[in-house]
């Protein structure tokens, strides 16, 4: 039995002018199932406070100390500290009178709004989206809300909207000890597993505010029965209603909100209340677009953020060598990048995985994309070369996931990047990367593009990388750009993405083949070398041993390819041929060394014949004859 | 026309090299870097057939170089190039005559 139990209940209603600590009452404004609500001065601080009084019988209290169990729902609320939320000042017994004070919220309850008729599905969603934050808040904190409705929506009139009355609230202790189970709330809004019996969880409260949400936008509940049991039988059977039903101009996307969030069970619902606010940022913009107004405020979740840059242009190019432009005058210095000229790449099948990418990417119902290769395959170079295409019309923010990060997760990282303060928790880096993305999209009219470059695909993607690839899935406010090894769209399903291996679409940089490296490397000769240079020629046996040599893969062509020109401006020649294929280094790059003293030096006869034997094989394959043996004929 | 021995017998020629359009090497007489040779003549006779076309001149099948101290005749037949190195230059002109008469013997 409770250890303090007042003897008497007194009147609570006829309590103003009474003075609690610092709290003059002056006005009731509130009745509730645990106590009244009076509206106070503080008479130290000078401000509107609400006083919530405790009342309660052993009933109301279900065989627990009434006391603690108030005096616990200001300990929970106290340790959200979220700006949706309403904030809780103090909490104090004095006399028989058990009291919180709290922040007063000069405004309507969504409930005293939607009496009025249903509101339009702008302020809807907008109280929907602040209400989902404050959820979410409540959630990560460990606290279940319970009794989530439109009456316990506070809406300022400066149209913030704050989650209030967490007297039903239960903490992680209490969810521990199994008062979960116990059904509270208003039936109106109350999940089908707590008219079952289950317990309640995050997701029954994703459901309530679904429900309310839906009451908001169409004037009714989702399940108006005559009666509780009707609205038990309606919650727990009832096909999920569509509230384009009531409301045609809503869009789909909103519908199809709400049939994920009143899912009867709970683990068809949205995963966490953040994913909700994302699909509801989602109905935002739609909304947005569909009417052309501004949109409602966003949930403003108080990130300090900073203005993004503007996209950097495709840096200048980079003067030639002086090696390279002296012997063979080259103007600029070719094989730094995946093409030579901003608006073609050389090799088809390049240019071929471009388009299909930017295809993707430009596709309204892909939220992720892959860009796979083999090591030195020359993908990093392509994603970024296609990065700065994307560019040009939307907000790119690239990170490479390989590079030293100081102890930061990727979120963490993602989250500075977009000028957000850092963020101690992946949810709330997420959270603000969402929110920032969200406002690219609306000021651009386009997605931006967040693109992480450096995934290791060889094992299971980071968890912070999934998330985000869930949050470009639900928001709709970004896309994401995955670069890294094949096999990227196991290692995501392999950390927990929804969809499987083929969840993102991939597209793979193929190593080129041999006409390919031909044109490639000819493409990028021809555009740095100075107008009126006489051209620089390929040799058929020095381009079969350039692609033996690198496997087509790109990064090796380029510097193997460079350096083959560096050894032939060394001895002013402007033929590649196959001594230079077969000398020149695949690993370090010769054009800004500091001498030429250390190069190879082409022996005589040329070939010899163990690389006469290699040149041959080459040969074969290509369907040449062997290499001329003209030793006996007087060469 | 693309034997090199017959040609590499014609008076005042120093060198032949056998290759085709696309730059291959396929034989070399009294030449050290054949392959260098058939790659620029290779290109040449490609930029050149193209150049050709576009002058109405029909298939391309000589092309004669001269320089200060040696003159070169590229000659394309069918999809082989064949280069012969001239010395001293100004006896171009017999080379060619005795080409032709070669080629024109073989029918």
């Amino acid at each position: 039995m409770p250890a303090s139990r007042p003897s008497d209940t007194p009147d609570l209603t006829r309590l103003v002018g009474l003075k609690l600590g610092n709290y003059r009452l002056e006005r009731l404004i509130g009745r509730g199932r645990m106590g009244v609500v009076y509206l106070a001065n503080d008479e130290a601080l000078l401000r509107p406070t609400a006083i919530k009084l405790l009342s309660w019988t052993a009933a109301d209290a279900q065989g627990q100390d009434p006391v603690r169990w108030f005096l616990g729902e200001a300990r929970m609320v106290a340790r959200i500290n979220h700006p949706r939320v309403v904030q809780i000042y103090g909490a104090a017994r004095q006399g028989d009178h058990c009291y919180i004070a709290m922040e007063y919220v000069v405004g309507r309850s969504a409930e005293a709004l939607v009496a009025n008729g249903r509101l339009t599905p702008e302020l809807a969603t907008d109280i929907f989206l602040q209400a989902a934050a404050a959820l979410h808040a409540a959630h990560g904190s460990g606290i279940i809300h319970r009794d989530v409705k439109p009456a316990n929506l506070l809406v300022g009139a400066d149209g913030v909207t704050k989650l209030g009355d967490f007297g039903m609230a239960l903490g992680s202790a209490e969810l521990a000890v199994g008062n979960a189970h116990l059904r509270v709330g208003t039936p109106y809004y109350t999940a089908p597993e707590i008219w079952a019996g289950g317990k309640a969880t995050a997701s029954s409260d994703i459901y309530s505010l679904a429900a309310t949400y839906f009451h908001l936008l169409t004037g009714r509940p989702p399940y108006p029965g005559p009666s509780v049991a009707a609205v038990e039988q309606e919650h727990l059977r009832a096909p999920i209603p569509d509230p384009r039903g009531i409301v045609p101009t809503l869009p789909a996307s909103c519908a199809a909100l709400i049939a994920r969030a009143l899912a009867k069970e709970p683990r068809e619902r949205h995963e966490s209340a953040l994913v909700l606010l994302w699909e509801g940022r989602r109905v935002m913009q739609d909304l947005v677009a569909a009417t052309g107004a501004p949109a409602a405020p966003a949930p403003h979740l108080e990130h300090a953020f900073t203005p993004v840059p503007p996209p950097e242009p495709r840096p200048p190019p980079t003067p030639a060598p002086e090696l390279l432009r002296s012997a063979l005058g080259f103007a600029t210095r070719p094989f730094v990048d995946v093409a030579p000229a901003d608006d073609a790449l050389a090799a088809p099948s390049l240019a071929a995985t471009r388009t299909g990418l930017l295809d993707l990417l430009l596709d309204e119902t892909t939220f992720a994309v892959g860009l796979t290769g083999a090591p030195e395959s020359g993908h990093a170079a392509l994603a970024r070369r296609i990065a700065a295409d994307l560019g040009r019309e939307r907000h790119v923010l690239a990170l490479d996931l390989s590079t030293e990060a100081a102890g930061r997760t990727p979120l963490q990282r993602l989250s500075r990047a977009v000028g957000a303060v850092e963020e101690s928790s992946e949810e709330a880096s997420l959270d603000a990367i969402v929110e920032r993305m969200g406002e690219e999209r609306k000021r651009r009219r386009r997605p931006p593009v967040i693109v992480l470059e450096g995934i290791d695909a060889r094992q299971p993607a980071d968890p912070g990388v999934v998330r985000l690839v869930a949050a470009a899935r639900w928001s709709r406010s970004f896309n994401v750009l995955l670069v890294g090894g094949p096999g990227l769209g196991a290692a995501l399903a392999q950390a927990g993405l929804e969809g499987g291996p083929g969840a993102v679409p991939e597209r793979t940089v193929a190593p080129l083949g041999r006409e390919e490296i031909a044109a490639y490397v000819r493409g990028w000769i021809d555009a740095t070398l100075a107008p009126r240079s006489p051209p620089v020629v390929l040799s058929r046996d020095a381009l079969l041993l350039l692609a033996l040599r690198t496997d087509g893969a790109l990064e090796r062509i380029n510097c193997v390819a460079e350096n083959m020109l560096v050894l032939a401006a060394a001895e002013r020649r402007r033929t590649l041929s196959s001594w230079h294929a077969w000398a020149a280094s695949d690993e370090e790059r010769w054009a800004t060394a500091a001498t030429t003293a250390a190069l190879p030096r082409r022996p005589e006869p040329w070939p010899p014949p163990e690389v006469a034997d290699v040149i041959d094989a080459c040969r074969r394959g290509a369907g040449m004859p062997p290499w001329p043996r003209i030793a006996g004929r007087g060469g | 026309m693309t034997d090199l021995a017959q040609i590499a017998k014609i008076p005042n020629v120093a060198s032949a090299v056998l290759g085709d359009l696309a730059g291959g090497f396929y034989d070399a007489i009294r030449v050290a870097d054949g392959e260098s040779i058939a790659a620029v003549t290779g290109f040449i006779s490609t930029s050149l057939v193209d150049a050709g076309e576009q002058l109405g001149l029909g298939p391309l099948g000589r092309v004669s170089l001269a320089g200060a101290s040696r003159a070169c005749i590229i000659a394309v037949v069918g999809g082989s190039v064949v280069t012969v190195s001239v010395e001293p230059p100004g006896s171009l002109p017999a080379v060619e005559r005795a080409l032709d008469t070669s080629s024109g013997a073989r029918g």
